[in-house]
């Protein structure tokens, strides 16, 4: 059941939020070993909270939109009275939080109830959820194989079923990889639409965080809930909630939609063109448009990405260095040599860049991608070809998600499947600030049976 | 800068400025490292932006 459906049954009375939260963490305990996307149930918190919602629906009152409903969030969101680990083994003796992150208390105040934290690649450095220290988050649609990340947790416990929806980041990617291999909807939103306040960083310049979920609908809900702003995070657009969900009804009408083609095909495997021209052909987009230099945005947002994250780690890793995780250790202190001179070229081709991608937005509304140029691939894999091409693997599922998060868009990850394969998602991206574009067009998507998202059919 | 044999001075320069000290397996691979990142950022390097651009501020003062 959707998140909607489970706030429905629990306010109608059909179950009580105990009975719900109870089954949700029986089946997280038997199920998630064989996937490893939880790395802390929180137990007694989720009876906790779920005791008091049904004391509020006992009283006669009028419960809140997620009452009753069960999520859980990437470990690098804090809990209060739990200690946030984002993926690592340095920070585990850190003190524990002293209150939710700014996030957290918007679902918690919606009446959602958080089950626990989930896995991901370490300090969001990675597009695998190949965490050494907890072991790797296994997909759902074949465990031999990667869940995406770094929000990788996120993706697999929803493919599973062990949850209706999640809260991650994205800096480069972390949200639409997962998605797009795991077969869910994940919503990455304009830089600074949602606080980071209370979450752990890696990218200042560049970290986004944002909702997963397995229906449009719910997406929109969780991104709606989400929205405020948050005058402790400077960072954080100061701009009022601007509502998506109502616009949904919407569909299409009046959406000038296009295939971004250039290094979005150049790179993509035949499946992901496919999906890139399935959702084009279902949306009705006829014109195909390029963004020009996308491969130098992809290298700026490498060169920011290494340099923010391998300067903020650098005093730790100097004592430390044996408890990094050994496939992104070398690259943050390499990140942290970073020259200035590339750096702040690198902050500078941003302004350039969107200029450009908001040129293509005077004509157009929506524009589609694949989010990942193949589908998952197995743990553990070093290379990959892509049309000929050997290319690093970890690095590379990246390649179509860094160029847009680089300049902020808004993006929602819609799941495609095509006959016989594994799940591979499809970008759909806006201009700043409208959210409420992409997931229109997600929401036709779905309608449309081009994009869903089923539960894996092994834990169904 | 491709050259290798310049990374491998840079990164010894670096990291002695900055007072890190690195095994010799370590040290061979953030050389590696930082040798595909700047094979990566030579086009960035040696595009040309508008000067406006080039010249802006990195920085705006909040309150």
């Amino acid at each position: 059941m959707s998140a909607t459906q489970l706030a429905l049954a629990v306010r109608e009375g059909a179950v009580s939020a105990i009975d719900l939260v109870s089954a949700s963490l029986d089946r997280i305990e038997s199920v998630d070993p064989q996937i490893n996307s939880f790395t802390l149930i929180t137990r007694e918190r989720a009876i906790a909270e779920a005791q008091k919602i049904d004391a509020l629906r006992a009283q006669g009152a009028t419960l809140p939109p997620l009452a009753g409903v069960p999520y859980a969030v990437k470990n690098l969101f804090d809990l209060k009275d739990e200690v946030t680990i984002s993926g690592s083994k340095v920070l585990r003796n850190s003190p524990a939080a002293t209150a939710d992150a700014f996030l957290v208390e918007r679902l918690r105040s919606a009446g959602g109830i958080c089950v626990g934290a989930l896995n991901m690649d370490e300090f969001a450095y990675g597009f695998t959820t190949e965490n050494s220290h907890v072991g790797p988050c296994h997909n759902p649609h074949d465990v031999s194989r990667i869940a995406g990340g770094s929000s990788g947790g996120c993706g697999a416990s929803i493919a599973a079923g062990l949850v209706p929806i999640s809260l991650g980041s994205d800096t480069n990617g972390s949200i639409r990889v997962p998605s797009s291999v795991c077969g869910i909807f994940g919503l990455k939103p304009s830089f600074g639409r949602l606080s980071r306040t209370g979450s752990y960083p890696f990218v200042t310049s560049l970290d986004h965080l944002g909702p997963f979920a397995r229906s449009v609908e719910d997406l929109a809900r969780v991104y709606d809930i989400c929205q405020s702003p948050d005058p402790v995070d400077h960072a954080c657009a100061q701009r009022p909630i601007e509502p998506t969900f109502v616009e949904l009804s919407k569909g299409i009408d009046g959406l000038r939609i296009a295939r971004l083609t250039g290094y979005f095909d150049e790179l993509a495997t035949p499946l992901a063109q496919q999906a890139s021209r399935l959702a084009a052909a279902a949306l009705g987009a006829e014109s195909e448009v390029e963004l020009p230099h996308v491969d130098i945005a992809r290298a700026a947002a490498f060169a920011i990405t290494g340099s923010e994250g391998g300067s903020m780690h650098l005093p730790t890793i100097r004592h430390h260095y044996a408890d990094y995780e050994p496939f992104s250790r070398d690259r943050f202190i390499s990140g942290a040599l970073t020259p200035a001179a590339w750096y702040l070229k690198a902050q500078r081709f941003r302004t350039w860049f969107l200029q450009r991608a908001n040129e293509l937005f005077k004509e157009f509304d929506v524009l589609i991608a694949p989010a990942t140029p193949c589908p998952a691939w197995p743990i553990g894999t070093e290379w990959i070809e892509l049309n000929g091409k050997q290319f690093p693997a970890r690095a590379s599922m990246g390649l179509f998600t860094q160029p847009i998060s680089f300049i902020g868009l808004p993006v929602v990850a819609a799941p495609i499947y095509q006959e016989g394969e594994l799940p591979l998602g499809v970008q759909l991206i806006a201009p700043p600030w409208r959210e409420d574009l992409a997931l229109r067009a997600a929401a036709q998507l779905e309608k449309l049976g081009v994009a869903r998202s089923n539960v894996a059919k092994d834990f169904v | 800068m491709t050259d290798p044999n310049a990374i491998a001075q840079y990164v010894d320069a670096s990291t002695a400025i900055l007072d890190l000290h690195l095994v010799a397996e370590a040290r061979e691979r953030v050389i590696v490292t930082l040798s595909r990142t700047a094979s990566i950022v030579a086009p960035l390097m040696a595009f040309d932006l508008p000067v406006e651009i080039e010249s802006a501020e990195v920085y705006t003062l909040r309150s």
